[in-house]
């Protein structure tokens, strides 16, 4: 099982996804199965990562009307990253270990709507409300697979 | 009279535009590198702690982010006036060198590969590294992994990939373990292999690339970087050796800390990168360049086996020094090799391990200079600080900016060379794009002059006579 929460974490909100993996990781046992990283961006090296996974949680920020809102999607791969950049979408990560180690693992990306992504290395206090019920959900889809 | 904008520039660190201006008859007139992003990093460092420099000046790059800290702290010991931990340099050497690899290994896997492999003039929606996986999955899973490869050892050091807090003025926070030691030789016959690999197979098609080689930039101009006393490859320390077109040295052994005595700085009116210049040939006849290619240039030898071995091969292709910007690209892939095999010998070393890895002292200086070696060139730091140990001013050069006007030339020479009349291909336009990402130019880092508002357009005729001007507010 692997976890990635991505995010820049001083804009404020957007920060979420690393906050909730550092979170994650301060509360797993230390022979946990569960692998747990904190990046600011995904880049076409952690596709080496994800295909030696049995299973991926990606946290990540998103832009929306209802700040708080959490949803979970599971995500398929799909190319769609900007061939300027060596930012990838989850679904073009996805994609890129399909493309270069012949698998990808089931992937489920948790979305979580920020509020404020101006300059900050704190969550704003909507996100930091909400940051348990984050983290259970991710716990949630941890369980699923020990299930 | 008319400008061609290929905007944004693709595959570099950070954003640009090339604009180029046709005569009457279409042939290309004249050329200019914009760079359309603004940092300020000189400004808005000053009236901080001295000490908080290092961490603050990583954040310019995120690709570089040990040159920085490095020429940073090397320039903060000397406001010190202490003496670093030997062991706390080899460390410090060792992040150096994994950083480049890792640095490297993005600019020709990632970013390069994709004109080398799938042609100049394949379609640009395709021409990237998603369409390499395609084509070429064994190739990009070498560059992934030799990528990993470096950053791993920064995080196995460091403690995280990017912008970590573990150099600090004085050394480093925390000495290497023997078993992390073990864990890093461990992974060196793999990244041996990878390379190798990769060279060996450039070698076999650099010589389908002819007509880039000639055209890429390839025009005469000092070249700079450092060396060992012994003339060798030198990342961290060292000496600044000045070489010319023909390989004679010009200047030699010159103190790093008196730089300012070689080098000059003016600004260009199109681009918020300083344009620095070899002072004794004046601006603008003393172009320089720095980097990879300029480091194979001005040695005499790599110091290490088997970079020693390529090197002597690289050199076969011209006596002289190596003209063609097209060849940075050889020239990094060589340089990896030369930093497996240094990481290597430094890990090998038996005081590698050793606790005393820092030293403290207050500020003894008000001013200091601290100059490495980065992925793309000659990185230098320059402070002032007062007597209560804040920053008053602060100096960068960075290679990108050392490259500046060589990058102009180039652009102009490609586009000289591939644009004919009206009718102009994307292939074309690519290559344009392409002699810039010979140079590997990181914007990021390199942008922080001030009081210079870029163009977006500029409309020139013949004789340099601005026709017309399309300002940013």
């Amino acid at each position: 099982m692997l976890v990635i929460g991505y995010g820049n974490s001083i804009r404020g909100d957007d920060g979420v996804g690393v906050a909730a993996a550092e979170q994650l990781n301060e509360t797993l046992l230390q022979n946990s199965p569960v692998r747990v990283l904190a990046c600011q961006q995904l880049t076409p090296e952690l596709a080496s990562e994800i295909s030696k996974a049995g299973r991926v949680i990606i946290i990540d920020a998103a832009k929306g009307e209802t700040p708080g809102q959490i949803t979970v999607n599971k995500i398929e791969p799909n190319n769609n990253s900007s061939a300027f950049t060596h930012e990838l979408t989850p679904s073009a990560l996805l994609a890129c270990a399909q493309e270069l180690y012949g698998k990808h693992p089931a992937t489920f990306l948790v979305s979580v709507i920020g509020y404020s992504f101006d300059f900050s290395d704190e969550l704003s206090p909507t996100l930091k409300q909400i940051m348990p019920e984050v983290l259970a959900r991710v716990r949630e889809l941890i369980d699923q697979q020990e299930e | 009279m008319r400008t061609i904008e290929i905007k944004p520039v693709t595959r570099i660190e950070g954003h640009a535009k090339i604009t180029i201006e046709l005569d009457e008859e279409g042939n290309v007139h004249d050329a200019h590198f914009h760079i359309t992003q603004f940092r300020g990093f000189e400004k808005f460092c000053e009236g901080r702690p001295f000490y908080e420099m290092p961490s603050l000046m990583a954040r310019i790059c995120g690709i570089c982010t040990i040159s920085h800290m490095l020429a940073s702290a090397k320039a903060c010991e000397t406001l010190m006036a202490v003496r670093v931990p030997e062991t706390a340099i080899y460390l410090r050497r060792i992040a150096n060198l994994a950083q480049m690899i890792q640095s490297h290994a993005l600019s020709f896997f990632y970013l390069a590969a994709p004109d080398l492999l799938l042609g100049m003039d394949a379609d640009p929606a395709k021409r990237n590294i998603y369409g390499l996986m395609k084509t070429n999955p064994e190739f990009v899973r070498d560059g992934v992994r030799l990528r990993q490869f470096g950053q791993e050892i920064i995080e196995l050091l460091a403690g995280k990939r990017l912008h970590p807090t573990w150099i600090v003025p004085g050394g480093v926070t925390s000495p290497l373990s023997a078993g992390i030691r073990d864990r890093i030789l461990t992974s060196l016959p793999e990244a041996f292999g990878i390379i190798q690999r990769t060279l060996n197979w450039y070698k076999t098609v650099v010589d389908n690339y002819r007509e880039e080689i000639r055209t890429f930039a390839t025009f005469p101009s000092l070249f700079m970087g450092l060396v060992t006393p012994a003339g060798e490859l030198e990342h961290y320390h060292g000496r600044l050796r000045v070489v010319d077109p023909t390989g004679t040295v010009v200047e030699d052994q010159i103190d790093p800390t008196s730089y300012a005595n070689y080098i000059g700085e003016t600004v260009l009116p199109y681009s918020y990168l300083k344009a620095p210049y070899y002072k004794s040939r004046g601006y603008p006849e003393g172009i320089y360049r720095v980097g990879p290619l300029a480091r194979l240039n001005i040695i005499d030898r790599t110091g290490t086996p088997r970079a020693e071995e390529e090197w002597v091969e690289y050199r076969a292709l011209r006596r002289q020094a190596n003209l063609s910007n097209f060849h940075n690209h050889y020239a990094r892939l060589i340089e990896i090799l030369y930093a497996i095999e240094r990481i290597e010998q430094l890990l090998n070393n038996p005081e590698i391990t050793s606790s005393h890895v820092r030293a403290h002292a207050s500020p003894n200086n008000n001013e200091g200079i601290g100059v490495t070696e980065a992925p793309r060139g000659t990185l230098i730091h320059h402070y002032k600080i007062n007597d209560d140990g804040l920053i008053t001013w602060a100096n960068l050069i960075v290679a990108t900016g050392h490259n500046n006007l060589a990058m102009n030339h180039g652009v102009l020479q490609v586009a000289k060379h591939f644009i004919r009349g009206n009718h102009i291909q994307e292939g074309v336009l690519n290559r344009v794009e392409a002699v810039i990402r010979t140079f590997d130019p990181c914007l990021s880092c390199s942008t922080h002059a001030l009081g210079q508002m870029p163009l977006d357009i500029s409309l020139m005729d013949c004789q340099g006579r601005v026709l017309d001007r399309l300002k940013r507010d």
